[in-house]
């Protein structure tokens, strides 16, 4: 179906500015690649990261340690609060135990127990009956969590104890439940529970003293295992910070927050003394526990996530991205393979579809190959073929360049896989395929070599050109130096369709933009050739 | 099936008058067959339709009984071609070329196109983009007849060759016509059409004003002498002796005859007794023949105004 004596003679007359422009483009990716593999050209970016990482674990410990030590401390406060609320507990249910001991000859332990509830709340509203009777049963448990009512013999101290150290837990898990789900709920629970019964288990300082030592303690151990989710990235925490450290950002914050909170209750007394002096102490003494602990809770929701966070949002946003820039993805995918190395292929694409027909046709050179028995249509495929041919090899040998480059750059900062590098070489070819239908098209509409250039050359270096204004409102460029109206640009250009990005965030959209790339390069050389065969040729 | 070319009722309009216009002639086997016309006659359109790089409005032609645009890869099994712009494809030598052509005529040696240029001279290893005019023509030459095919097909062939090189073309096209080539040549140098043509079509504004006979030009009945005479009563005197007068030069005492050829010793004879300054003999070429045709033709059409 072609001319083998005709591909030669194309051959050998584009060879020259074929092997220009193939030489130039291998060398380009080479430098491109081995440059930015082997030289630390992000280093700043990475410092950059490191510090808002470092920063935003920081205040992420820093905000936990006061959550915590707020947490503790309250349930700490309130569980020596009920344990003195509730003392008569105690002496009501040494009362039932007597009763019990005075009933013991009597087997049936579940009337001595009824008899025993109803004398000792015998003088009690419903109320507080319920709550001694509630009691009661808690105490009565056994280990394996049923009540059993001949086991009276207990202590009814430690039962105490342990009735406000599970009201607490409960109270805890349930205000955490609805919003932050159960395992948050639950981890809390325990994390109470372990912390009031060492608190329990000591003597030397009291609740809020005691919170300030115990939460550092107990963080550093958990942060250090931890690890952070910066962006899309986990970060380990122990990458940033040592045991010693972890423990002295949460003491020192904890400080600031204990200090803060003092002066706040200060400032709260005298307010209310001054404006509210004929309330009576009590109430006055209500109206600044409120007040403080809406003022923790305030100030524990106000803690700044970090440098980022005090910025305005925008601004927050930018430097995240401009941190978060993926330079190999930019350069290598966008800039070269779309762009800068684009454009030499495509000059040789423009230039060589109109040597191949419109250039023939217009000095009227065609009329030698169209005087010998050759059909029209075999000297367009012929054409066709030698220049799909040559950007193939073209592609090929670039191909060959970039991963061979890719294979000899040592940096582990190197983003892009071989894969990638393939697809994009890949892609190149078949953007490079839909531009060759264009110029081939137009090459075989005109006949003369200078519109036929002005044609398919303009309208390929158009969509390049608009390709390279679109850079600036690309989402891979950074917010600071994005301008959104440019992205018009991309809705527009031919060469969006080849989607460098789609294959490096993994996704298969490109596969399809391949696709009407394809199908526009069959229709332009279909149509193109069909053209050639028809139309009337001035030779 | 004589008819090796048949033109049939070609019409190609590209408005402006420009084109050609119901065209209608037949070019038989082993005929040589001239093409005459200004620039912009349309003789290039009518070679570019029988080539079929153009598409007729109407009509069509047949080259041996195939239709030159719909079969005109098949023809140009028969035919040799020389444009009539000289523009190569990119090739750096001459030889380059013809190895090119040669293979893509089928070809499989250059004996004859070596044959070729040793008769035209020349160098076909010189660079195809430096050669002269002249080369260039010569190398389309040979390029064209290399392949011995049975049609000739030229358009103005001998323009840019020197007067030397035009004769050893001309040389070329007389054997190949011995060898019993059909040729149709289109050119407006009168001369070498006279010298080989058998037939010459004469074309203006896209339509054909005449088909001369060669033979008929050359074997001509009838001789032209221009006569001058040194007074004026030999003038006068001579001009009421009944001879066929063509022109009259009243200034110069000269008239202009026609004698057919059994009555020139006639001629002389009336002629002894005159003083006649000198007599010529007024060749009859087809530049004349074609003027006269052209001539009369713009002298209708303005009669008509």
């Amino acid at each position: 179906m072609i001319n083998r004596a005709l591909f030669k003679q194309s051959s050998k007359a584009n060879a020259g500015i074929w092997g220009f422009v193939t030489s130039i483009s291998c060398a380009m990716i080479a430098i491109v690649i081995l440059v930015l593999g082997n030289l630390n050209v992000s280093g700043i970016r990475n410092s950059m990261v490191k510090t808002f990482v470092k920063d935003a674990i920081e205040s992420s410990i820093q905000k936990q340690s006061v959550t915590y030590f707020n947490m503790t401390d309250q349930a700490l406060i309130t569980y020596e609060n009920e344990k003195i609320n509730n003392a008569d507990l105690v002496v009501i249910v040494e009362g039932y135990k007597n009763i019990r001991t005075s009933l013991s000859t009597s087997d049936n332990h579940e009337q001595s127990d009824l008899t025993a509830r109803e004398t000792v709340t015998a003088t009690l509203d419903n109320n507080n009956k319920q709550k001694v009777y509630s009691f009661i049963d808690f105490c009565l448990i056994d280990e394996s969590g049923v009540i059993d009512k001949s086991k009276y013999d207990f202590d009814s101290n430690v039962k105490l104890s342990l009735y406000i150290l599970n009201m607490i837990s409960d109270s805890i898990y349930n205000q955490l439940l609805e919003e932050n789900g159960e395992e948050t709920a639950n981890n809390a629970k325990s994390f109470i529970e372990t912390a009031i019964n060492d608190y329990v288990n000591q003597i030397d300082y009291e609740a809020t003293e005691f919170a300030a030592n115990y939460i550092p303690r107990v963080l550093k151990d958990v942060f250090i295992n931890e690890s952070f989710d910066y962006q899309k990235d986990k970060m380990r925490i122990s990458d940033y910070f040592n045991e010693a450290e972890i423990e002295e950002i949460s003491r020192s914050a904890i400080a600031v927050f204990r200090a803060e909170s003092d002066i706040a209750r200060k400032s709260f007394i005298e307010q209310i003394e001054n404006d509210n002096s004929s309330l009576s102490t009590e109430e006055k003494d209500h109206l600044v526990k409120t007040q403080l602990s809406e003022y923790k809770e305030t100030y524990i929701a106000e803690m700044s996530g970090g440098f980022l966070d005090e910025l305005p949002e925008d601004v927050a946003t930018a430097l995240k991205e401009l941190g978060g820039l993926d330079i190999y993805a930019l350069v290598i995918g966008e800039v070269f393979y779309r762009m800068a190395g684009m454009l030499l292929p495509m000059v040789f694409v423009i230039l060589c579809a109109n040597n191949l027909i419109a250039s023939q046709v217009d000095t009227g050179s065609m009329a030698y190959i169209l005087s010998t028995p050759t059909k029209r249509k075999v000297v367009a495929k012929t054409q066709m073929v030698y220049l799909i041919m040559s950007v193939f090899v073209m592609c090929l040998l670039t191909t060959i360049t970039s991963i061979l480059c890719m294979s000899l750059t040592k940096s582990a900062e190197v983003t892009i896989t071989q894969n990638q590098l393939l697809l994009f070489n890949v892609g190149f070819f078949i953007t490079l395929f839909a531009i060759s239908g264009i110029c081939l098209l137009s090459s075989c509409w005109f006949n003369r070599s200078k519109v036929a250039i002005a044609v398919g050359g303009g309208i390929s270096i158009f969509f390049l050109m608009i390709t390279i204004l679109g850079l600036f409102g690309l989402k891979i460029i950074p917010t600071a130096i994005r301008i959104d109206a440019m992205n018009f640009f991309n809705h527009i250009s031919l060469l969006s369709l080849f989607d460098t990005m789609s294959i490096i965030n993994g996704a298969t959209s490109f596969i399809w933009k391949w696709g009407l790339l394809v199908a526009l390069g069959i229709i332009t050389y279909t149509v193109g050739i069909k053209k050639f065969v028809k139309k009337d040729l001035p030779l | 099936m004589d008819d090796i070319i048949v033109v049939q009722n070609l019409v190609k309009d590209y408005g402006n008058q420009k084109g050609v216009f119901n065209l209608n002639f037949r070019i038989k086997k082993g005929e040589v067959v001239g093409f005459v016309g200004v620039n912009g006659a349309g003789k290039t359109t009518t070679i570019r339709n029988i080539m079929g790089f153009i598409k007729p409005d109407e009509g069509k032609i047949l080259v041996k009984g195939l239709d030159s645009y719909f079969d005109s890869d098949k023809i140009k099994n028969y035919i040799g071609y020389v444009p009539g712009e000289i523009a190569f494809p990119d090739f750096k030598t001459g030889k380059e070329f013809l190895l090119f052509q040669s293979k893509m005529q089928g070809l499989n040696d250059l004996d004859y196109a070596n044959v070729l240029m040793e008769k035209l001279q020349l160098d076909c290893t010189a660079n195809l983009k430096r050669m002269s005019k002249g080369m260039k023509q010569k190398t389309a030459i040979v390029a064209a007849l290399m392949n011995n095919p049975e049609i000739l097909i030229l358009d103005e062939p001998t323009t840019g060759l020197d007067p030397l090189m035009r004769l050893s073309f001309l040389e070329i096209m007389e054997e190949e016509k011995k060898k019993g080539k059909t040729i149709f040549i289109s050119s407006h140098l009168y001369e070498e059409l006279e010298r080989i043509c058998d037939r010459v079509i004469l074309i203006d504004e896209g339509k054909i004003l005449d088909i001369a006979n060669m033979k008929l030009i050359r074997n001509r009945s009838v001789q032209s002498f221009k006569i001058e005479f040194n007074n004026k009563s030999d003038y006068k005197k001579f001009g009421k002796m009944g001879y066929e007068i063509t022109r009259i030069q009243d200034k110069f005492n000269q008239i202009t005859i026609n004698v057919k050829k059994n009555k020139i010793q006639e001629l002389f004879n009336d002629l002894s007794i005159f003083d006649v300054k000198f007599i010529a003999e007024v060749n009859y070429s087809l530049e004349k023949y074609f003027d006269s045709m052209i001539k009369e033709d713009n002298y209708d059409k303005q009669s008509f105004i």
